[in-house]
């Protein structure tokens, strides 16, 4: 049996479920605030109030591809199992966020420059990246044995988080159609203040779904060393 | 300038919203669906009862 199958571990901690209410309520709160009182910008006009969606998801993308990254990094050196879950988790809270980023994206390009999507550094790499972390899942659901399974996704995890600054660098380094981030210094408050709300929004909600992901992923597990510890206390006794 | 983007973009920022809620509200059902069901299967594995 190889060491990781091996990582027998209970049931988990439950993420508590107050922390699901105020995420959600936080995150409605923060839309519908930065929406009613945000004016309509002077160049842009209302399409300004995708920012509230669209640079949140982007962010949160970052951060879940981060959590891949250090998990991933961690199960190699440790082969904790946990940590494996954990990775699995983020990847797929962030695959979804940098999906929902490629649609909203797509959403803004259309009225700003009359395009759906363009081959631009920034659009292309992140297509890149969501296409990695497919492939990152789609690799877990294809491989059975639980520590190559690990070890291969952590490879593929690290290779695709590695993607994530190319992601942000790539406005600066091949200056094409997208926009360079915009500096918060720069944005006015009416702005700024619903931007760091919808962050903090997005982050908090982002942070319980990955927690609830993994509690999903450790239950499964533990359901599967329980069974197998019953079948062989049956056929021992 | 300004009056012409806010009139033409105003379904786009109501489409980009739109989709994040309904993207949002799907994985919240599916992620509490997901911990509801892995539960009751660890549950029925720690009663002895778990069949494959």
């Amino acid at each position: 049996m190889s060491p990781a199958s091996t990582n027998a571990f209970g049931p988990p901690k439950p993420a508590p479920a107050a922390l699901g209410w105020f995420a959600v309520l936080f995150f409605m709160g923060a839309q519908v605030y930065s929406v009613a009182t945000s004016p309509a910008d002077e160049l842009m006009g209302h399409l300004q109030k995708m920012m509230y969606v669209h640079v949140p998801a982007a962010w949160v993308t970052f951060a879940a591809f981060g959590v891949v990254l250090v998990a991933s990094l961690y199960f190699l050196w440790t082969e904790d199992e946990r940590a494996d879950l954990l990775a699995a988790s983020s990847a797929e809270v962030g695959s979804l966020f940098c999906g929902l980023t490629l649609v909203l994206g797509m959403l803004w390009g259309r009225p700003t420059w009359g395009v759906w999507w363009s081959w631009d550094a920034r659009l292309t790499s992140t297509l890149v990246l969501f296409l990695i972390f497919v492939g990152y899942l789609s690799l877990r659901s294809f491989v059975e044995d639980p520590h190559r399974r690990g070890q291969w996704s952590a490879a593929v995890g690290i290779l695709g988080a590695i993607n994530v600054p190319i992601v942000w660098m790539s406005v600066k380094w091949w200056r094409t159609l997208h926009q360079i981030q915009s500096n918060p210094r720069g944005l006015s408050p009416e702005y700024l203040r619903g931007l760091l709300l919808n962050v903090a929004a997005f982050t908090l909600l982002t942070a319980w779904f990955i927690w609830k992901r993994y509690e999903a992923a450790r239950y499964e597990r533990a359901a599967e060393h329980a069974s197998q510890a019953a079948a062989l206390g049956g056929s021992n006794g | 300038m300004a009056s012409g983007m806010a009139g033409v973009g105003i379904g786009y920022v109501v489409a980009s919203y739109v989709i994040t809620w309904a993207v949002l509200a799907a994985m919240l059902v599916r992620t509490v669906g997901a911990v509801r069901r892995a539960r009751a299967e660890y549950d029925q594995a720690a009663k002895g009862e778990y069949r494959t």
